[in-house]
C-alpha cells in the first residue's frame, strides 16, 4: 500500500497504525520523533491503544487459567494497571530530569515512557501463546506464576531498553541518576498498583470470580507478613488445612 | 529548556514552595483536611528554615577555603537548589499519594515520606554543589567542605521533618 | 480520605476534562476517542491533546516514514556507502513531510466551497449573464485561474511524491540485490543520486514557479479579491 502519494488518491494509512509500525520495525526513528516533538498526539494515541490491546491479550491469556469472567477481568484490568502507574509516575520522570539539569519536557517524557511500555506490552502479546499453552498443558498454579514472571521480565527488559536509549539520546548527563530513581519510583507504584488490582491469575479452587479483591494492606505489608511467617512469626491462628485445597492441581 | 540555567523568577520561586507544599499536603492527607493543611505549610517551613541557616555558614566556610563564587551567585546557586528540591517533591506527590491511599498504617508516611522529601534534599544539594562549582575551583578543596556541610544540613532537615511528623 | 476518595477525585477530573472537550469539539477538533482516553487515562493524553489544539504538536509524520525506514534498512547492506549521511537524510526527510504537507494542505484549500471550480466557473456565468463590469469578471476569471494553480501545484507534488516513492521501492529491491551481490553498481549509484536529487528538488518546486503563491498566500489573496468584489457589487446594486 502507498505510504506517501497514495494517501493523495485513495484512503490514506491510518496514522496511529503507521505509528505501531513504526514502533515496532524502526525504534530510532520513534525515538528521533519523540527527540524532535513532532506530532506526539498521534504517537501517544496510537501508544495507549497498543498497551491497551498488548496488555488485554496477556491479560486475557492469564485469565483463561481460571476461565470464565476471569478472562475478561484480566484482560481489562492488566493494561489498566500499566496506563494507571504511567499516569501517577510520569510527573516524577519530568521533575527528576529538570533537578539534575537535563532537559525536561513533559510531552517528550511521557512519548518516551508510553514508547517503552507500548513496546513491552507487545512483546507480552507475543509471549501470551506461551501462557496459553501452560493452561492447557495443565501446568500447576506456580509454574503459571514463574512463566508469567519470566515473561513480564523479558517484556520490562525490552522497554527498560528502549527508555534508556531514549534518554540517552536526549542527553548522556545525568542518566545514572534519573534512570534508577524513575524505575525505584515505577517499581513501587507499579507492585501496588498491581497489587490494588489483583487477582490476574486465579487459583481454580476461587468460588467466586470478583473483578477486584478488597483492598487488604499493601504488597509491602504483605511481603513483611511473608518474611515474619519465614521467620516463623505468624499473623493468623492456623493456615489453611491440605483438604482445603482439593481443587488445586 | 536549559535546565542548567533554571529562570530565577517569580514561577521559580513558586514551584521551589509548592513542592513541598504539596509534598507535605499528600503526607497529611492519611490524617485528615487539617493535617493536611498543617503538614503543607509544615513543609516548606523545614525546608526554608533549614535553608536560611545552614546558608550562611557555607558561604563562610567556602570564602575561608577561597571556593566560593560572590555573593549574588551563592543566592542564585541556592534558589536554584530550593527550586530543584520542590520539583522534585512535586513530581514525587502523586506516587506517594497513591502509595499512602492504598497502604494501611502511619509506618507508610514515614518510609514513603522520609523516602521522598530525602530523595528531593539530595537533589536539591546536588544542584546547588553543580551550581556553586566552576571549572576554575578546585574539587579537593571544594568537595569535603561541602559534604561535611550537606551532611549537617541533611541531619537537620531530617530531625525537623521528623518532628512535623510526630506533631 | 483514602484510595476510594482519590479514586473519585481522579474520575471527576477526567469526566470533566472528557466533557469540555465534547462540548467544545467543533472548536477545538478532537473525537470521541479521544475523549475516551481522557477521561481514564488524563495525567497522560491530557498534554498531547492540549498540545495539539494549541497548535504546538507538528503535522502529519507519515511521509517520513517509508523514506527513513527505506534508508535505514539500506544502511545495513554495501549500499551504505553510497547512502549521504544522517543529517542529510534527516533534512530530506524533512522535506518530503513538508511536501507530502503541502499537498494535504492544498487539499483541505480546495475542498472549502470558496475554492471549488465548479462553483468558481457558475459565478463567473452568472456575473457574465447580469452585465457585471469589467473588474468583477477579471477577478472572478483570476479566481478561476488561482484555483487551477493549486490544483496544478498539488497535482505536481503529488507526482513527484508518487516518483519517490517508487524510487524508495526500487531501493529496497536494489539493496537486496547488492546485499546478495556484495558490491553496488552503476545503476545503484545513479538511483541513490537520483532518490536525493528528487527530493532536494521537491522544495524547488514553489520557488521555480513564479505564477504560483503558496496556500495561505493565494487565500489571502483571494480573500481581498472577494472584499473588492462584493464592493463593486454592492455599488453595481446601488447604482442599479
Amino acid at each position: 500500500m502507498s505510504t506517501i502519494a497514495g494517501s493523495m488518491q485513495s484512503r490514506p494509512p491510518s496514522p496511529v497504525l503507521q505509528s505501531i509500525d513504526q514502533l515496532l520495525r524502526d525504534a530510532p526513528a520513534v525515538l528521533e520523533r519523540i527527540r524532535e516533538g513532532r506530532d506526539l498526539a498521534t504517537l501517544a494515541k496510537a501508544m495507549i491503544l497498543t498497551i491497551a490491546f498488548g496488555g488485554g491479550v496477556f491479560g486475557a491469556a492469564m485469565g483463561t487459567f481460571r476461565g470464565g469472567e476471569q478472562i475478561l477481568y484480566a484482560g481489562v484490568k492488566l493494561p489498566i494497571a500499566l496506563l494507571l502507574t504511567m499516569a501517577i509516575c510520569a510527573p516524577a520522570l519530568t521533575a527528576l530530569n529538570r533537578a539534575v539539569g537535563r532537559a525536561g519536557c513533559m510531552r517528550r517524557d511521557l512519548a518516551l515512557v508510553l514508547s517503552a511500555l507500548a513496546r513491552s506490552s507487545l512483546v507480552l502479546a507475543a509471549q501470551a501463546p506461551l501462557v496459553l499453552l501452560a493452561v492447557r498443558a495443565e501446568a500447576s498454579y506456580h509454574a503459571v506464576v514463574l512463566l508469567v514472571v519470566a515473561c513480564c521480565s523479558i517484556a520490562g527488559i525490552v522497554g527498560l531498553t528502549l527508555f534508556l536509549r531514549g534518554l540517552h539520546a536526549t542527553q548522556s548527563s545525568g542518566l545514572w541518576t534519573v534512570a534508577p530513581a524513575l524505575f525505584l519510583v515505577f517499581a513501587l507504584v507499579g507492585t501496588q498498583m498491581s497489587w490494588t488490582l489483583r487477582p490476574f491469575l486465579l487459583r481454580p479452587r476461587t468460588p467466586d470470580i470478583v473483578f477486584v479483591r478488597a483492598v487488604e494492606g499493601s504488597f509491602f505489608e504483605s511481603v513483611a507478613r511473608s518474611v515474619q511467617s519465614a521467620r516463623g512469626i505468624y499473623m493468623r491462628e492456623s493456615a489453611p488445612l491440605p483438604s482445603e485445597w482439593e481443587g488445586e492441581r | 529548556m536549559d535546565g542548567r540555567t533554571i529562570n530565577s523568577n517569580w514561577s521559580g520561586m513558586a514551584i521551589a514552595l509548592a513542592g513541598p507544599f504539596a509534598m507535605g499536603a499528600v503526607l497529611g492527607f492519611p490524617s485528615g483536611p487539617s493535617r493536611m493543611i498543617s503538614e503543607g505549610l509544615l513543609l516548606p517551613a523545614v525546608v526554608f528554615g533549614v535553608t536560611a541557616l545552614m546558608a550562611p555558614a557555607l558561604y563562610i566556610g567556602m570564602s575561608l577555603v577561597g571556593v566560593s563564587p560572590p555573593a549574588t551567585e551563592v543566592v542564585r546557586a541556592f534558589g536554584d537548589g530550593l527550586r530543584a528540591c520542590g520539583i522534585v517533591l512535586a513530581g514525587l506527590a502523586p506516587a506517594t499519594a497513591f502509595l499512602l491511599a492504598t497502604a494501611d498504617g502511619s509506618w507508610a508516611v514515614w518510609v514513603f515520606g522520609i523516602a521522598a522529601v530525602g530523595a528531593a534534599a539530595l537533589l536539591g544539594v546536588r544542584r546547588l554543589f553543580n551550581q556553586l562549582r566552576d571549572e576554575d575551583t578546585s574539587l579537593l578543596r571544594s568537595l569535603p567542605l561541602y559534604t561535611v556541610w550537606a551532611l549537617v544540613s541533611l541531619g537537620l532537615g531530617v530531625h525537623f521533618f521528623v518532628q512535623t511528623l510526630r506533631v | 480520605m483514602k484510595l476510594l476518595d482519590l479514586g473519585i477525585l481522579y474520575g471527576l477530573i477526567g469526566v470533566g476534562c472528557a466533557v469540555v472537550l465534547l462540548l467544545r469539539r467543533n472548536e477545538i477538533g478532537g473525537s470521541w476517542l479521544d475523549a475516551a482516553l481522557l477521561a481514564g487515562f488524563w495525567p497522560v493524553y491530557g498534554p498531547f491533546l492540549l498540545a495539539k489544539i494549541q497548535g504546538t504538536d507538528e503535522g502529519p509524520e507519515g511521509s517520513e516514514v517509508a523514506f527513513l525506514t527505506a534508508l535505514r534498512r539500506a544502511r545495513g547492506t554495501p549500499l551504505a556507502a553510497l547512502l549521504p549521511d544522517q543529517q542529510t537524510v534527516l533534512a530530506l526527510a524533512r522535506r518530503l513531510r513538508v511536501a507530502a504537507g503541502k499537498v494535504q494542505e492544498i487539499d483541505a484549500i480546495l475542498a472549502r466551497p470558496e475554492f471549488r471550480e465548479r462553483q468558481a466557473l457558475v459565478r463567473q456565468r452568472e456575473l457574465r449573464d447580469r452585465g457585471a463590469s469589467e473588474c468583477a469578471l477579471s477577478t472572478a476569471s483570476i479566481r478561476i485561474q488561482n484555483i487551477r494553480r493549486l490544483r496544478a501545484l498539488r497535482d505536481r507534488f503529488a507526482r513527484e511524491l508518487d516518483e519517490v516513492e517508487e524510487l524508495l521501492s526500487q531501493l529496497r529491491t536494489q539493496a537486496e540485490v547488492v546485499r546478495l551481490a556484495g558490491v553496488p553498481d552503476d545503476e545503484t549509484r545513479d538511483l541513490v543520486q537520483e532518490l536525493v536529487s528528487r527530493v532536494e528538488g521537491l522544495d524547488r518546486m514553489l520557488d521555480d514557479d513564479p505564477y504560483v503563491t503558496p496556500a495561505e498566500e493565494a487565500k489571502r489573496a483571494f480573500d481581498l479579491r472577494l472584499a473588492g468584489e462584493s464592493d463593486v457589487s454592492g455599488g453595481t446594486a446601488e447604482q442599479a
